[in-house]
């Protein structure tokens, strides 16, 4: 009997396939063999049966027996829906010394400058640490978080308090252009072990090109700085890349950077059509076409290089693979049925307002507060259970959206509702192959373009083996 | 699991299987005594004694897994106490109890007169159980016939194995004592689930069953006592003759008193010792226990609770509660009639107990089509 599964054809004269099911299983298969799939023939003594069979595309025994199972494979794949919010973002500020771009977290109009005051940051903690999940991650975002340090501070200070009355675990993370470090800082951050990402387009002029200072001045000399002044510290920290018009043509560079920086890993991220992005778009813009030819450059070299022995990967490939390779399902809140808004991450601003998103609370940056869950005084279960995190969530789930139910992808992707709304005024995307899900189909295709030749296999295996 | 050894030298010993120098080492490391069954030696270390076994005895030994507990008692009968391939192992406290129940699998006799361990053995062989044990089942009789004993047994069990889950099964009477319970709360293993029986709705109904006077007051109080600490409960509910007539109002009292228990097991009847002595008026085929049971099911699971069905063939049961029967039977007990190999959903069927069969064999029905 056969299971529920998703296929497509890989070249124009239709001889090979890929199929996918529920569980993220795929496999490479002859127009034969697919055949004798849909037709329900699979014979299941021969080589494509028993493979067929041990990726759960079809099976031989009760249909009882085979949904025993799935059972706990299905929670792996799922595994994210059996805990409670996890990611808590406190945007301690929206100032900042930068002006990227590209930003945002800006609309490109001038703001007032808001810190998050310590009364505010208090009642967002015991939100935070209410949940009932034993561990958490803060994540300090902004602005520029460095500016509001005081109560980056206090923030630390009073949820290990609460961790430890608790038997609680809180990790702590810190998104930062690293042009504001001082040697408190850093200090502070190797003790309380914080996590540092920060942003590395490429090499100085395509990162100053597109991250520069309020006075116009490229910042990629203070981020060298801020880097060395850490590592001598002992503090590890990760990087991603924006991808902007300018980036398109310098794939290499990009990562020729990130490896004479001594990083193992790359995030190549496309922009979102949000804040600044969105006002520049004619400049910085660019096509989910385009975006894809870049990326699969990265990605092309990343695996040359690899096969030369050195030792980085690519962020959304890993994430994806993680899925594709193992069955497991990382909580990365953009790749998950439902989305990760409110049930897998919240967003508190600096003003009190609570948001289901980092993306949300862009665009409420941007005049629209859709995607508010509420304040600082509503409790965890009324943040949950509002009209807007319950909406946020049903628009996000693939299996019941009608392009990605039959999309091949739908196991390792996502779709982003404030995304949806920003661009087409509506939650669920009314566009089939609109730009994100071009892009992320574009990856895809990458991925599993490389997944059918061995050598490239065996490097992306091994990708998803180190993160074990 | 009993390997008889012929050639034994008379000395009671707890020991972990070694078949590798590996094991070995790890063993040695942690000052446990062991076996070591290698190259078609065997030998106690770090005694340093020999042991003669015959072709068939070594064969037996060699079967087992590196770190399996045995317990080899005087005479030479090696016990399996625990085997490190099973994910269904049992902590055996006592055969004795403190009940009676007219359907007791275990026979009356055995009951009385087997002493058991103290607690001290069960310690050593606590000792030798590695902690990745995944799960471990704590049982008797009535665990708590050893009294605060068992406290201190359960001390070791939380410090040595914090990884394990737990299920303790005790008929509950003992907590209806605060100092127990709180004893409890400050020794138990983190990952615990209490597995209680409940027989009847009231007094009357549940104390006939238990052949016990003031068992279901104690065990009321002892389940509200646990509630209150936020124990994980599973309540089972054997159905027999005895019980068949009321199951609907014993899952009306659960869903009223004992809404905040993790989940209920219906069970199926197993026909050795005081159940089999007792058959007249305690066997009722499966398919009856399950129609008795089937609004009962509906009604917790209305309530939120979640129900499970132990020990019945899925031919007994309504197709559409297939997917809450479990495959629970003991795998050294499990029996299937002739007529199963026809059936289409043999391969998810947890079969029929060993002791069963030949009563439950003329109800079984082979499921043709799906």
């Amino acid at each position: 009997m056969i299971n529920f599964f998703n296929f497509k054809g890989l070249d124009e004269h239709n001889s090979r396939y890929l199929i996918t099911n529920d569980l993220g299983r795929y496999l490479f298969v002859s127009k034969d063999e697919l055949v004798s799939l849909i037709r329900n023939k699979v014979d299941y003594a021969s080589n494509f049966g028993k493979i067929a069979v041990s990726n759960y595309f079809c099976y031989n025994g009760s249909l009882q027996a085979f949904t025993e199972q799935l059972k706990p494979l299905y929670r792996d794949s799922k595994n994210y829906l059996f805990t409670a919010t996890s990611l808590h973002i406190f945007v301690v500020t929206n100032a900042c010394n930068m002006k990227c771009v590209y930003c945002q977290a800006q609309n490109g109009k001038i703001l007032p400058n808001g810190m998050m005051s310590k009364e505010t940051a208090k009642k967002a903690v015991d939100i935070a640490m209410s949940c009932p999940t034993p561990c958490i991650s803060i994540e300090f975002q902004g602005g520029e978080p460095l500016i509001n340090f005081e109560v980056i501070k206090y923030i630390v200070e009073y949820a290990d308090q609460i961790a430890i009355e608790n038997n609680k675990t809180v990790e702590y993370n810190l998104v930062s252009n690293l042009t504001l470090l001082t040697d408190e800082i850093i200090d502070y951050i190797h003790q309380h072990n914080i996590g540092v990402s920060t942003s590395i387009d490429g090499d100085e002029i395509l990162h100053d090109q597109n991250r520069m200072l309020r006075d116009n001045q490229g910042s990629y000399q203070l981020v060298m700085q801020g880097i060395n002044r850490l590592r001598s510290h002992g503090v590890e920290f990760g990087a991603i890349q924006t991808t902007t018009r300018k980036s398109l043509t310098k794939a290499r560079d990009i990562i020729d950077t990130y490896v004479s920086l001594g990083l193992h890993s790359v995030f190549i991220r496309n922009l979102t059509p949000l804040g600044c992005a969105s006002e520049h778009w004619l400049e910085i813009g660019y096509s989910a076409k385009e975006f894809v030819e870049f990326y699969k450059e990265c990605f092309d070299y990343i695996l040359e290089l690899n096969l030369a022995g050195v030792d980085i990967q690519e962020g959304h490939a890993t994430l994806m693979l993680s899925k594709i390779l193992s069955g497991y399902a990382v909580n990365y809140m953009e790749l998950r049925s439902p989305c990760g808004a409110g049930v897998g991450q919240i967003a508190y601003y600096y003003d009190g307002n609570i948001y289901t998103c980092d993306e949300g609370r862009m665009l409420a940056e941007m005049g629209n507060d859709a995607f508010k869950l509420g304040t600082i005084d509503d409790s965890y279960d009324d943040l949950m259970n509002c009209d807007n995190c319950k909406a946020a969530c049903v628009s996000s789930v693939l299996e019941s959206l009608p392009s990605c139910s039959d999309c091949i992808y739908s196991p390792f992707c996502g779709t982003c509702p404030v995304i949806n709304y920003a661009l087409g005024q509506d939650i669920y995307c009314h566009e089939p192959n609109d730009y994100k899900c071009l892009i992320y189909k574009g990856i895809l295709d990458t991925i599993f373009d490389a997944l059918q030749v061995s050598e490239k296999e065996k490097i992306l295996k091994s990708w998803v083996e180190k993160g074990e | 699991m009993i390997i008889k050894l012929s050639d034994y030298d008379g000395k009671y010993r707890i020991v972990s299987i070694a078949k590798d120098s590996h094991t070995k080492e790890m063993l040695l490391h942690d000052d446990l005594e062991m076996m070591l069954v290698n190259d078609h030696h065997v030998t106690f270390l770090p005694e340093g004694i020999s042991v003669t076994v015959t072709e068939n005895e070594y064969e037996m030994l060699n079967n087992r897994s590196n770190y399996d507990v045995l317990e080899i008692h005087e005479n030479g009968n090696a016990f399996v106490y625990y085997d490190n391939d099973s994910v269904d192992n049992t902590l055996f406290i006592t055969n004795r109890c403190n009940s009676n129940c007219i359907m007791c699998p275990t026979a009356e006799g055995a009951r009385r007169c087997s002493d058991g361990y103290s607690v001290g053995e069960l310690i050593s062989i606590v000792k030798h159980i590695p902690d990745d044990a995944p799960h471990l089942t704590i049982t008797g009789g009535e665990p708590f016939l050893i009294k605060t004993d068992l406290f201190r047994l359960l001390a070791i069990l939380k410090e040595r194995l914090p990884c394990t889950d737990f299920l303790l099964l005790t008929n509950g009477r003992a907590f209806c004592s605060k100092e127990y319970v709180k004893l409890f709360e400050q020794t138990s293993p983190s990952q615990m689930i209490v597995g209680i029986p409940i027989h009847g709705y009231n007094d009357a109904t549940h104390d006939y069953i238990v052949q016990a006077d003031g068992a279901f007051h104690q065990t009321f109080i002892g389940l509200k006592n646990l509630l209150a600490i936020d124990m994980p409960i599973e309540l089972r509910i054997v159905v027999s003759k005895l019980n068949a007539n009321f199951i609907i109002e014993i899952a009306e009292l659960i869903s009223q008193e004992f809404r905040g228990v993790s989940c209920v097991k219906i069970m199926g009847l197993e026909m050795t010792g005081n159940a089999a002595k007792n058959k007249d008026s305690v066997w009722i085929d499966y398919p009856s226990a399950f129609r008795h049971s089937q609004k009962a099911i509906d009604l917790l699971i209305k309530a939120g609770i979640d129900v499970g069905l132990y020990n019945f063939p899925l031919c007994s049961v309504d197709k559409r509660y297939w997917h809450i029967c479990e495959k629970s039977i003991s795998d050294y007990k499990i029996r299937y009639s002739s007529e199963c190999e026809q059936c289409k959903v043999k391969d998810a069927c947890g079969g029929i107990f060993a002791g069963t069969i030949k009563l439950a064999e003329k109800d079984i029905k082979p499921v043709e089509q799906l």
